[in-house]
C-alpha cells in the first residue's frame, strides 16, 4: 500500500497535507513538520519532506494504519 | 491491552528490591533517594511532585516506579548530550519504543526543544518521556538530574534514553491528553524559533509581545496553543520582563505556526475525569505538567487512574507544556483488542 519514493504521489501528498483528517499524534507532527518544510519553499526542503513522509509511513504501518488507509486510500480513489 | 497499572510510590528498599529482580523500570524521585537505588535496569530523572495513587503528592521520602512488562525487551540505556541529541533515532528499535528524561533548564534540554521535530527519523518510532526538574523550593540552588541506573552515572547536562523492543504482534503508541482549545481571540505568529521573544505578529501586525502581554492584561496561566492537524501543542509563558521587553518561555515557538491563547479552563479534574472516561485507556507510562499541578491545584486531588511524574516538561516526539503524555502497548492483530485512535 506505500508507494515507492519514486511516485510521484508523494509530492501531492506533501503538497496538499491539508485535505487529509489523520488522527495519530506522529501523523499531526509530521504534517506540521511538513508544513514548516513547505514554507522555507526550496527544492531541498520539498526533498525532506518527501523523505520524512515515506520514512515515517513506510516504518509505522501498523501504528498509523488508519491515517495510511485516510492519506492513500484518497490518492487510489483519484486513480 | 494493559490491564493492571504498575506505578506505585515507594521507599528506596523496595525500589531496590524490584531492581534486584532484574525488572526493568521507570524511576522519578529526589535526587539523594535515586542515588540510594541499586545498579540496574532502570533510568530514572529527579522530580519530587508526583500523581500518585493517593492523588497529587509531593514528597522527599518517596519514589515513584513504573515497571515495564516483559514483552518490553532488548533493552539499551544511553546518554546523549548536546552534541549527539539529534542521534536519538540512529538507535530506536525496529518495533520498538523509547523513553527519554532530559534535565531542565541544560543545553540538551534547550536544543531538543528547539531542533528535535526536524531531526530525521524522530517521528519513526514512539519517542515519550518528561524533563526532569527540582522542588520549587530549592530552584537556583540544585540543578536536575537523570540517572542511568545500569551504570550509576548522574548527569544535569546529557538526556538518558531507555530503547525497548517489542514481540511483532504488539506495537507501542504515544498520545497526549490536552484539556486546553484555542480561544477565538487574536491569532499570533513569531518571526523566530526560540524560548525567549521580543516581536511578535499579532493578527499580522508586528507588535512586541511583551508590551501585548501587558496590554491585554492576557492571564499567564493559560498557555499559547497551536493547531497541529487536530493535536493542540500548548507553549506556556514563564514570565514578563516589561523592562528589557522579553518573554520567556517554556517551550519554544515555532515561525511559521499560528498560536492563540487557550480559552480559560474551569475545574482541571473533573474535565479531565470526562476525558478519560471518554477515551478508556489503560496506558503503560504517563507524566503531567508542573504548571497543571500548580495552577489547577492539583495537590490531594486525584486525576482518575492516572499515575507518574508531575514534570518541568512533558516529550511526546517533541517538547510540551501543560499537556497529560502517555504511553500504551496495543495489539496488531486488526480488529482485535485494537483500540481506536482517542481524541487528542
Amino acid at each position: 500500500m506505500i508507494p515507492p519514493k519514486t511516485d510521484p504521489v508523494w509530492r501531492e501528498i506533501v503538497d496538499r497535507t491539508e485535505d487529509f483528517e489523520v488522527s495519530a499524534l506522529p501523523t499531526k507532527m509530521l504534517f506540521m513538520r511538513i508544513k514548516m518544510l513547505r514554507h522555507s519553499g526550496t527544492s531541498q526542503s520539498m526533498t525532506d519532506a518527501i523523505n520524512a513522509a515515506f520514512d515515517f509511513f513506510s516504518k509505522n504501518r501498523e501504528a498509523v494504519r488508519d491515517d495510511i488507509e485516510v492519506v492513500f486510500g484518497k490518492q487510489n480513489e483519484k486513480k | 491491552m494493559r490491564k493492571n497499572n504498575p506505578v506505585s510510590m515507594m521507599s528506596v528498599e523496595s525500589a531496590n528490591s524490584l531492581v534486584s529482580q532484574g525488572l526493568k523500570l521507570l524511576v522519578a524521585g529526589e535526587e539523594g533517594l535515586l542515588k540510594q537505588l541499586n545498579k540496574g535496569n532502570w533510568i530514572g530523572g529527579t522530580i519530587p511532585y508526583f500523581m500518585s495513587e493517593r492523588g497529587g503528592v509531593q514528597t522527599r521520602g518517596e519514589i515513584q516506579v513504573t515497571v515495564l512488562p516483559p514483552e518490553a525487551k532488548d533493552l539499551k540505556i544511553l546518554f546523549y548530550d548536546e552534541a549527539a541529541i539529534h542521534r536519538i533515532p540512529e538507535d530506536y528499535r525496529s518495533n520498538g519504543f523509547s523513553f527519554v528524561i532530559i534535565p531542565a533548564f541544560s543545553g540538551v534540554h534547550h536544543r531538543f526543544a528547539k531542533e528535535g521535530i526536524t531531526w530525521r527519523g524522530i517521528l519513526d518510532r514512539p519517542l515519550v518521556g518528561w524533563v526532569s526538574g527540582i522542588h520549587l523550593d530549592d530552584l537556583g540552588r540544585v540543578t536536575p538530574k537523570v540517572f542511568n541506573g545500569q551504570t550509576g552515572e548522574v548527569s544535569d547536562a546529557a538526556a538518558v534514553v531507555m530503547h525497548l523492543d517489542l514481540p511483532r504482534e504488539i506495537y507501542a503508541k504515544v498520545n497526549i491528553i490536552n484539556l486546553f482549545e484555542q480561544g477565538h481571540d487574536d491569532h499570533i505568529s513569531f518571526p523566530q524559533t526560540g524560548f525567549e521573544v521580543e516581536d511578535c505578529l499579532i493578527n499580522d501586525t508586528t507588535q512586541n509581545f511583551a508590551d501585548y502581554l501587558i496590554d491585554r492584561k492576557i492571564d499567564l496561566k493559560l498557555p499559547l496553543v497551536a493547531d497541529y492537524f487536530g493535536a493542540k501543542i500548548n507553549v506556556s509563558v514563564r514570565s514578563v520582563d516589561a523592562t528589557k521587553k522579553v518573554v520567556h518561555l517554556y517551550a519554544p515557538v515555532f515561525s511559521h505556526v499560528e498560536y492563540r491563547f487557550a480559552k480559560p479552563l474551569r475545574n482541571y479534574e473533573s474535565q479531565f475525569r470526562a476525558r478519560l472516561d471518554e477515551q478508556k485507556i489503560d496506558p503503560l507510562f504517563k507524566c503531567n505538567c508542573i504548571l497543571n499541578y500548580l495552577y489547577a491545584e492539583l495537590e490531594g486531588k486525584k486525576t482518575a487512574h492516572m499515575q507518574g511524574p508531575i514534570t518541568f516538561g512533558e516529550i511526546a516526539y517533541m517538547l510540551l507544556n501543560q499537556t497529560l503524555v502517555y504511553l500504551t502497548l496495543e495489539k496488531k492483530e486488526r480488529g482485535v483488542d485494537r483500540e481506536p485512535t482517542p481524541k487528542i
